[in-house]
């Protein structure tokens, strides 16, 4: 090769050299947030309520006002829904923003800086808010900040800022346009679920999706209650209310029509922390030693046997009161690990449904027993149930074919690990006769064997779906069984176990 | 100009220059014998092609091939009406005859390229590597060959064994402001040497920080080996690899809406700043590295027997932003924009903030960072052990990457026999398989510390059943960091064998040729987790689909007078459906279309060719009938919030049409062509939709019918080049086209050509046109320069050795800067059933890019 040849060469492996070194691209993570945001506040939230003080009237803010406070509630839950609320030591605002999973951006603790000027404010039947003023349909109102916009007023600041919410006594808790509690987290305490709400969930479970309300009380007959608010569409508005005595922590709004409501949303269920017993009952102080489900089933020796003193069982409910109600309304299977029993409470009503997580405690006047043929706990009248502690809690399913889960069902009832009462899941399988319906004894087949699949038909207190007709075909169901006298049989919860 | 008098000017100037050109046949020809090597002007057009802009069709698009356009792959050749198609056409995605990728089939040294699971050639996977891929035999339409059956569209042999490598060396720059800026190449080619041995080693290297597109980049390295050993006259084997991994940032398609708020129809809504940084969310990238073993045994003086091995292995992946109960990251979803807003003044104010504030129009990266800092959760029962709680940074933004491996093994062979000097038979067998993997997984958990496998819009649907929710019921509530697979996970195998055979009879004026094939297809899914919504059809292998085809195809060509000649040929096949169109949501489920059946297509094409020292003139007309075939639309519902997918049969198609090229040796070097592309490409069946989501087995219409007869193919219905060239003796060209493009319409939404759509609306209103008509896109002209020059050093240099060159090319495409050429686009797949406003979902539309060129130096010795 001569020398331009070479020379050429060269200098097209110089330009491709160059170009490979410039071409690699590496990206810095940001840095975590902070306050460093070249804003500061020059109003407090209390000042920025001057702005609006004639109920209905809108106001917009010309001027350079800049606040700044800290989230303590968004829509994480689904209880609040494109609203953010703020508080500095002044008081608290309601933020309207037209924008879904705000919890995303403005997690509860995060600082935020609101340049306000644009921003208009007015109130919502005597509670106050912040939005832009839009005219839709020929009517001016407050809305929320387009989500395009946000970042225009909204500035995200420091995250994990500490939220404490203002112990506050109810009687302090006012109502008008610019009271220093409105909108603010808050707590109250020694509060409790008036009794006739005491068996209702937090809001409405049906397709209508009705906001609900709920009392509480300090409890003993006291005659001042506050209203509990909650969305249907809130993430825990089909958890049961809990029936104890203690703390609740919410944000305080009012309505205010002819009179002034004052309302109080919670952010989640953990924000009602009523774990004490109710005002005038005693607390039964004796400390519980734990006693496992399977250990319970291994003290069976083929005759009753009563429980040693001061226990506590802890389980999660694998049966369902509440949606299929194939179960009795004075039991409820619970399971430990790979252990399950059925509980009866003699005169009571077990209202728990799936995923629940309870304790309940036990002593001598309760006993393991058989009832025809499958092992229980037998409670004592008036037995006390804690929880549910927890709910939405997952039980894995054991997958048996049928001719399998028969054998272990035969088993000593006092065998480790023995399926009985747990909740087992069967592929594969044939509902007979064709086109029934689930209600009365059943049969279900696979590949290796048959086995009875009850469905409670009692009059009065039927399964909700005892009277629908079994699917066709192979399927997989999800349920729990047990020994039925010497019969080995199969229930399932609901249509959901049915896949 | 109005577009109507443009196009019979075209056409006159077509069909005029055939008598035109009579006079012109016995004037001297040594103007046509200017000493220039032809392929310099080839080679350019080659480098422009290897660099056409990609925009990605749709979001989940992780189909081979899909973003390219076959007709700029097929060989230029001396054919002026190809050369027009191929190359000044595809400005606007020109499809020849209206075909889908699907309709070709190309062959390299023997072994068939084509995917089994969607037909299309995946050219992009020996791109950059032109210099060895120019020996191509090809047969256009119905043509024969003797290679193979052939396809409707054409077929393509490309020989890159070693030894049909021009023995030289050649080195390589150019430069463009295309896809990618640089390219750098090497191809050195040695011939045999006396010991029988031939090797060719090519490579390039294709880059740009910043292509046409902002937010775009282009790495591309390609690397290819050729060793041939012949091992007597008889014998001849040959090996070649390449590969050709290539990343590169892609470029999305946006309403019009917000392109006009960004003020430029090359908007890309996939970047955003990072650290300063331009981050695209949406890179490409493809490593599939490909080996094929070729032999070639001449069995005596009158029969060949040419066997191929071929094997790819590798990845292909697409990388997007994936969101687990948080807000739409997308700069341009439609609630983010001022269209949304009922009250007009804060429409405005959106406007103005979308315009004034650029950023605002990109990704937020650091927003979907902080929102993952701020996110810290416990998960319960983490990896489906109970009381495993995992607790940290639970991701709510994500970058996934949607991978395909693949792994292709083929065997093919191909005989060909002279019976005598009138007669030659040809045959072959092949086996062909495909396995791909598909999957995804995490590439990037933008600050948090895990992500989890779990199904979203089937959490929301299915409160109380907690294994709905499962991607995986086998591995619940599985905690995910970098690079772990979650989602979907599947396999597809394909195995397909065929044997054809074909007799071409040669006589006095008449060739005759006849052929047939029979194949069998069969394929299924195997799933690799398993669906806590389908747990019965969602883990294992699948039901087999079977298919049993056949080919049948004849022609014939006539010698009317000295050098004119007439043609008809014709083509019947079943064609096995793809799987692709099959399966309605294989991500999650085995389900198939119900009836599914081969698809059936015939065609017929009748042509005069005159082919003259100084004219060449062809016209040929077509006619093809495609009845049966099926599709699968899969599309983000809205109203539903989950993927739906439309699972579309009895799709029927007619495509017929006229086909005009010619080129004319005017003098001395100076030369005339033409082309044009004239037709009606157009759906002739009312279709069927059956209508699932991705997260219920709920049917949600079953055989809804879709009034689609009659509307257009998304390519344009009209093409037209006229073009000037001139070949000076001093070695130097110069070449100037003209392109015209009508009758260009917008792939339609099946769901607005429905009852449901119009009902309620006025028939014949103006609204019921809104909803139902399609789509006419205007028409477009370009304007293509081409130049070159090739040095031979050696005059200037004596003591050079060898013979040296240095070629110099430059193209401009698209002088006069026209960046309102809508190349394609398409109508959403969503429509505002309550308030019939065609406005809300509006379509989407790509624009070919505005003027742009590619210089490119050569030294070849």
């Amino acid at each position: 090769m001569n020398k331009i040849q070479q020379l050429l060469s060269a200098l097209m492996i110089v330009l491709v050299l160059g170009g490979t070194i410039s071409c690699k691209k590496t990206f810095d993570s940001p840095p975590y947030p902070s306050d460093n945001v070249n804003l500061v506040a020059n109003m407090t939230i209390m000042g920025l309520k001057t702005y609006h003080t004639i109920p209905g009237q809108i106001d917009t803010i010309s001027q350079d006002v800049v606040i700044s406070g800290i989230v303590t509630a968004n829509d994480q839950s689904g209880n609040f829904y494109k609203q953010l609320f703020i508080q500095d030591s002044t008081g608290a605002m309601q933020i309207l923003v037209d924008a879904s999973s705000l919890y995303a951006t403005y997690p509860v603790g995060r600082r935020v800086y609101l340049k306000c000027k644009g921003l208009a404010l007015s109130d919502y039947y005597g509670n106050m808010q912040l939005g832009v003023r839009a005219v839709v349909g020929g009517v001016a109102s407050v809305q929320g900040i387009p989500s395009a916009l946000v970042s225009q007023y909204l500035v995200g600041g420091s995250l994990n800022n500490p939220v404490v919410p203002i112990t506050v006594n109810a009687a302090n808790l006012g109502s008008n346009l610019d009271d220093i509690y409105i909108n603010a987290l808050i707590k109250l305490q020694g509060y409790e679920f008036v009794s006739t709400d005491t068996a209702k969930t937090y809001s409405d479970t049906s397709v209508y999706k009705s906001t609900q309300n709920r009392l509480i009380s300090t409890g003993c007959g006291s005659g001042t209650k506050l209203t509990v608010r909650t969305s249907a569409y809130a993430n825990f508005a089909g958890e049961y209310l809990p029936k104890g005595n203690g703390d609740i922590t919410a944000i305080y709004t009012i309505y205010k029509s002819t009179s002034a409501t004052k309302q109080l949303i919670i952010r989640n269920s953990s924000d009602v922390q009523f774990n004490a017993s109710r005002c005038g009952q005693t607390i039964d102080t004796t400390p519980k030693t734990p006693i496992t489900i399977a250990e319970l089933r291994a003290l069976y020796n083929n005759a009753s046997v009563s429980i040693p003193a001061d226990r506590s069982i802890s389980g999660i409910v694998i049966s369902d009161a509440v949606v299929g109600k194939n179960i009795s309304s004075n039991n409820m299977v619970i399971q430990d690990g790979l252990s399950g029993i059925l509980v009866y409470l003699p005169g009571g009503t077990l209202n728990y449904t799936i995923g629940d997580s309870v304790s309940i405690n036990v002593g001598v006047t309760d006993s393991v027993v058989l009832y025809r043929g499958s092992l229980e706990i037998k409670l004592h009248s008036g037995a006390t149930i804690n929880g549910p502690i927890a709910t939405g809690r997952q039980v894995f399913p054991r997958t048996y074919t049928i001719a399998d889960l028969k054998t272990a069902l035969s088993n000593a009832l006092n065998t480790p690990n023995h399926p009985e009462y747990t909740l087992v899941k069967i592929l594969n399988a044939t509902a007979t006769p064709v086109d029934s319906v689930y209600g009365g004894s059943r049969t279900l087949t696979d590949a290796s064997d048959n086995i009875t699949m009850y469905t409670r038909k009692t009059t009065g207190s039927p399964a909700t779906f005892a009277n629908d007709v079994m699917p066709a075909g192979a399927k997989t169901w999800t349920g729990y069984s047990n020994l039925y006298n010497t019969t080995p049989q199969f229930q399932i919860r609901n249509i959901s176990d049915i896949q | 100009m109005n577009n109507h008098r443009l196009r019979l000017f075209f056409s006159f100037a077509i069909l005029l220059t055939s008598p035109f050109s009579f006079a012109q046949v016995n004037k001297d020809a040594k103007a046509n014998t200017a000493i220039i090597d032809t392929s310099v002007h080839d080679e350019a057009k080659d480098n422009i092609l290897d660099n056409i802009p990609i925009v990605s069709l749709d979001e989940n698009d992780d189909q081979d091939g899909s973003a390219q356009n076959i007709s700029g792959q097929l060989n230029l050749g001396r054919n002026p009406f190809l050369n027009a198609a191929s190359f000044n056409f595809n400005v606007v995605r020109f499809r020849i005859r209206g075909y889908d990728a699907d309709m070709s089939s190309t062959y390299m040294n023997y072994a068939p390229m084509e995917n089994l699971d969607n037909g299309f050639t995946p050219f992009g996977l020996w791109g950059g590597l032109n210099d060895v891929l120019r020996n191509k035999q090809n047969a256009f339409g119905l043509q024969s060959n003797k290679f193979g059956i052939g396809a409707f569209g054409g077929s393509t042999l490309i020989d890159s064994r070693a030894s049909k490598q021009r023995k030289q060396t050649s080195i390589n720059y150019s430069l463009s402001n295309r896809n990618y800026v640089h390219r750098f190449g090497y191809t050195q080619s040695t011939g045999f040497n006396p010991k029988g041995w031939a090797f060719s080693f090519s490579g390039s290297r294709r880059w740009a920080d910043e292509g046409f597109t902002d937010g775009t980049f282009y790495d591309g390295w390609s690397g290819y080996v050729g060793v041939d050993k012949k091992i007597n006259e008889r014998h001849l084997l040959s090996f070649v690899a390449f590969a050709t991994p290539t990343t590169n940032g892609r470029q999305g398609s946006s309403v019009q809406e917000m392109l006009d708020i960004a003020g430029t129809n090359f908007y890309n809504p996939y970047w955003g700043y990072q650290g300063g940084i331009k981050r695209n969310s949406s890179i490409a990238k493809s490593f599939q590295p490909i080996g094929i073993l070729t032999h070639e045994w001449k069995v005596n003086s009158t029969t060949t027997l040419t066997t191929a091995v071929s094997g790819i292995s590798g990845n292909r992946s697409t990388t997007g932003l994936d969101w687990y109960n948080a807000a739409d990251p997308r700069p341009d979803y439609y609630r983010y924009l001022p269209s949304y807003q009922e009250d007009p003044i804060l429409a405005q104010k959106i406007r103005e903030e979308l315009m004034n504030n650029a950023n605002k129009r990109q990704i937020n990266w650091d927003a979907l960072y902080n929102a993952n800092y701020g996110s810290f959760e416990t998960i319960q029962n983490a990896n489906g052990i109970l009381g495993n709680n995992v607790s940290g940074k639970r991701s709510l933004y994500i970058v996934e990457e949607r991978v395909t491996h693949t792994n292709k093994l083929n065997f093919n062979t191909v005989f060909n026999h002279t019976i005598n000097k009138h007669v030659d038979v040809s045959g072959g067998i092949s086996y062909e398989t495909q396995k791909n993997n598909y999957y995804k997984k995490v590439n990037d958990l933008l600050g948090g510390d895990f992500y989890v496998d779990l199904n979203q819009f089937a959490e929301r649907d299915f409160p109380t059943n907690p294994d709905a929710a499962q991607n995986d019921v086998n591995n619940p509530n599985r905690i995910i960091k970098k690079d772990d697979k979650f989602g979907y996970d599947y396999d597809m195998d394909i195995r397909r064998s065929s044997a054809w055979v074909q007799a071409n009879i040669k006589l006095r004026g008449a060739d005759f040729f006849a052929g047939a094939e029979n194949s069998m297809t069969k394929f299924w899914r195997t799933g690799n987790v398993k669906s806590g919504l389908f747990l019965d059809n969602s883990y294992g292998k699948s039901v087999e689909q079977k298919f049993n085809n056949y080919a049948l195809k004849a022609g014939v060509s006539y010698k009317v007078a000295k050098m004119n000649y007439v043609y008809l040929n014709t083509r019947y096949e079943t064609r096995a459906p793809f799987f692709d169109n099959v399966y309605l949501a294989p991500r999650t489920r085995d389900f198939v279309q119900d009836g599914i059946k081969s698809e059936q297509i015939g065609s017929v094409e009748a042509g005069y060719a005159l082919i003259a020292p100084t004219v060449k003139f062809r016209a040929t007309a077509f006619y093809t009938d495609i009845k049966n075939q099926a599709n699968v639309l899969t599309f983000y519902d809205d109203q539903l919030r989950t993927f739906v997918n439309y699972a579309l049969n009895n799709i029927g198609k007619t495509n017929q049409g006229i086909e005009l090229g010619t080129e004319i040796i005017i003098q001395n070097g100076l030369s005339a062509n033409g082309a044009a592309a004239i037709g009606k490409y157009r759906y002739n069946t009312r279709q069927l939709a059956t209508v699932t989501s991705n997260n219920s087995s709920e049917v949600l219409a079953q055989d809804q019918l879709i009034y689609s007869k009659n509307y257009y193919l998304p390519t344009p219905q009209q093409a037209y080049n006229i073009g000037l060239n001139y070949r000076s003796p001093k070695y130097w060209y110069v070449n100037l086209n003209f392109n015209f493009f009508d009758d260009m319409w917008l792939d339609f939404n099946p769901l607005r050509r429905t009852s449901d759509a119009v009902s309620g609306v006025e028939p014949n209103s103006a609204l019921w046109h809104e909803i139902i008509d399609q789509t006419k896109l205007k028409a477009q002209h370009t304007l293509d320069l081409f130049a070159g020059y090739s040095w031979l050093m050696n005059t200037k240099f004596k003591s050079m050795g060898k013979r040296t060159f240095l070629v110099f090319n430059v193209g401009i495409n698209n002088i006069l800067n026209n960046t309102n050429i809508v190349s394609g686009g398409f109508e959403q797949l969503r429509f505002d059933f309550a308030e019939k406003n065609i406005d809300k979902f509006p379509a989407k539309k790509f624009y070919a890019y505005g003027t742009n060129f590619s210089t490119s130096v050569t030294l070849r010795f």
